[in-house]
């Protein structure tokens, strides 16, 4: 096996009958989630998608969305899972930025991102996940239905090899748009074969699938589910929204395996009623994407003391590259928990700024879950995968620098000590404040801005932006949100937003970002907490 | 518990969901029906700070286990909710 939609061709075979996706009423077996996936390639094919195209998946969580990214890869395309909550102008910019030539939504989705796109949209080819098509659009389209009836008998395999990609995921740029991370298909199940075999995923497991499907930690749940013939099972809408009833669905659904952010697993222990009657097949719970105070995870530990936990530490670049099994939660205090050691077939070298290997400094990955490299940025490709100088004669061999800084403790595990940038996480994304700030002085009236987070125990971090304005009276906060919100994410709208005259500078006149962290921290407002 | 309070109530509440979630969405109506969990309007981060607005607005603590879909679902049953942790 060596593409990562082959897994599921496998278990087709070896578990035909059981149950691969569960959506709320609804059921998908091995057998027909493969077949599904296999009319869907007959049809992208015979629209003429080509190997190698990029297919935006712009669906809700269903079992439509995952017949879709397994349809997409088996067509030997790859797909590009697009956030159903982001603004349509963000997607239309991740759509020209990739060269999207096909998508998959419900019509109403397409109707509204259409007055976004400009000449540079390569879009040609829509799958309608609901209504029948509207003629006269200048797209083709199919409907769902359309591509169910396919008869696929005649299907001929696309010749593909590991290093072609899978799939690319968009994350918050520092130069102002998002930039996607292209991961091959051998990266990818490098990572999916590992998580499999270390967390002893079997067929009776019932995983649920927390993260979104633009979000990295979904590629566990997905890929390393189905390829233990385990049982995923997709959460219904809103079920986040409120803890207890999370907690609920975990004990009645038997969830096994739980994987997400700390933010969602504090949500549960601070509100979830946790402790109450209910009884929880957890056997292990994964988090990932930011630091979990001990003091929560304590009472985690206490709350469910047969389950094992995982810290699992990767950028979207990397995969999962390190993890730490959580034995005993601290007892007191609030030392961090470790990022811990290398997962299978990855090397993490700790380099001081000289570029020698030391016990603490900025932590560099290398190994073959590695990205292939941003979409369309050489550049930026090039700063982040540097050359092995450990090991010159590895030509070829690239390490990645993750921007992280960390200590290597005396046990050999490795301890996350901060950023050696401005990036912030809040809720397990990554946000690049240059992002956000590029956004606020699009406003007429504000000459500059600044975006800086502020501690928060529940779900890392909050924004807070200082902008600064010369006309009185200033745009209202509502409006400086609102701009933010028709350009960016909801994690990425500053929840907090404070108008001064100028913003604070260093002696060599560059933005004090230390200074205003600290002011952001000092003056948040009580309801923000 | 005056007819005015209960107005007061809802009308705080509207006013701080407004203002702290629906900042962009102009295709929401707001009125004491509206449903807010099923339509986003209020999602897993809003739930918090709408819970964080109500502990610190009225000085009443909120438990765990209160947290239910019954209680949030839309502004007339918070502000039921509200008055049931006033007695």
């Amino acid at each position: 096996m060596y593409l990562i939609h082959q897994l599921l061709e496998q278990n087709a075979e070896r578990f035909s009958e059981r149950d691969a996706i569960v959506y709320q009423d609804q059921c998908i077996s091995y057998q027909a989630l493969a077949d599904s996936a296999k009319r869907l390639a007959h049809a992208l094919l015979a629209h003429g998608v080509k190997p190698g195209n990029r297919v935006a998946i712009y669906l809700d969580k269903g079992i439509e969305a995952v017949i879709s990214l397994f349809g997409v890869l088996k067509a030997g395309a790859t797909y590009v899972p697009l956030d159903p909550l982001a603004p349509p102008q963000r997607i239309a910019v991740i759509l020209e930025d990739c060269g999207v030539t096909t998508i998959i939504s419900p019509h109403a989705r397409l109707a509204q991102l259409q007055p976004h796109l400009t000449q540079r949209c390569a879009l040609k080819f829509h799958i309608s996940s609901d209504n029948p098509t509207i003629p006269g659009d200048k797209l083709k389209e199919i409907t769902w239905q359309d591509v169910m009836e396919e008869d696929s008998k005649d299907f001929i395999e696309i010749p593909m090899v590991e290093s072609d990609l899978a799939y690319i995921l968009y994350t918050s740029g520092s130069t102002g748009t998002p930039k996607g991370v292209m991961v091959s298909h051998r990266a990818a199940l490098c990572f999916i074969q590992w998580a499999c075999e270390r967390f002893q995923l079997a067929p009776e497991d019932r995983v649920l699938n927390q993260a979104p499907l633009h979000f990295d930690l979904s590629i566990f749940d997905l890929f390393s589910t189905l390829m233990a013939g385990a049982t995923l099972v997709l959460p219904p809408p809103g079920l986040s929204v409120i803890p207890h009833s999370l907690s609920t669905f975990l004990a009645s659904q038997k969830i096994s395996v739980y994987y997400s952010t700390p933010s969602s697993l504090i949500a549960l222990i601070l509100h979830g009623n946790l402790q109450g009657q209910e009884q929880y097949a957890l056997r292990l719970i994964l988090f990932a994407g930011e630091v979990f105070p001990p003091e929560h995870l304590r009472q985690l530990m206490q709350a469910i003391p047969e389950a094992c936990y995982f810290n699992l530490y990767g950028p979207t670049e990397t995969n999962v590259c390190a993890y730490f099994e959580v034995k005993d939660a601290p007892a007191t205090g609030t030392q961090a928990i470790p990022i811990g050691k290398a997962s299978a077939n990855t090397e993490l070298v700790v380099l001081n700024a000289h570029g020698v290997v030391d016990r603490e400094g900025e932590l560099y990955v290398r190994g073959p879950t590695l990205m292939s490299g941003y979409w369309g940025r050489p550049e930026q490709t090039k700063q982040c995968m540097i050359e092995n100088s450990q090991q010159p004669y590895l030509y070829r061999d690239r390490l990645y620098r993750t921007g992280d800084q960390v200590r290597r403790l005396d046990d050999g595990n490795l301890m996350f000590l901060g950023r050696l940038d401005n990036m912030i996480k809040s809720r397990g994304y990554r946000i690049e404040p240059e992002e956000i700030e590029r956004i606020l002085v699009r406003h007429p009236d504000i000459d500059e801005a600044a975006v800086v987070p502020v501690p928060d125990l529940r779900i890392g971090n909050t924004l807070s932006a200082i902008v600064a304005c010369h006309v009185h009276p200033a745009p209202t906060v509502r409006e400086l949100k609102r701009l933010c919100a028709k350009h960016l994410p909801d994690y990425m709208v500053p929840q907090r937003i404070e108008v001064i005259e100028s913003l604070p500078k260093t002696s060599t006149g560059k933005l004090d970002r230390a200074r205003l962290r600290d002011q952001a921290s000092k003056t948040q407002d009580p309801l923000n907490r | 518990m005056t007819s005015t309070a209960t107005v007061d109530t809802a009308e705080q509440i509207r006013q701080f969901i407004l203002e702290e979630l629906l900042y962009d969405r102009d295709d929401v109506e707001l009125d004491d029906q509206t449903a807010l969990l099923e339509t986003g309007v209020v999602d897993s981060m809003g739930i918090f700070r709408l819970i964080d607005f109500i502990e610190a607005q009225f000085g009443l603590p909120i438990q765990a286990e209160d947290i239910r879909v019954e209680h949030f679902q839309n502004i007339d049953a918070i502000g039921a909710f509200i008055r049931s942790l006033k007695k």
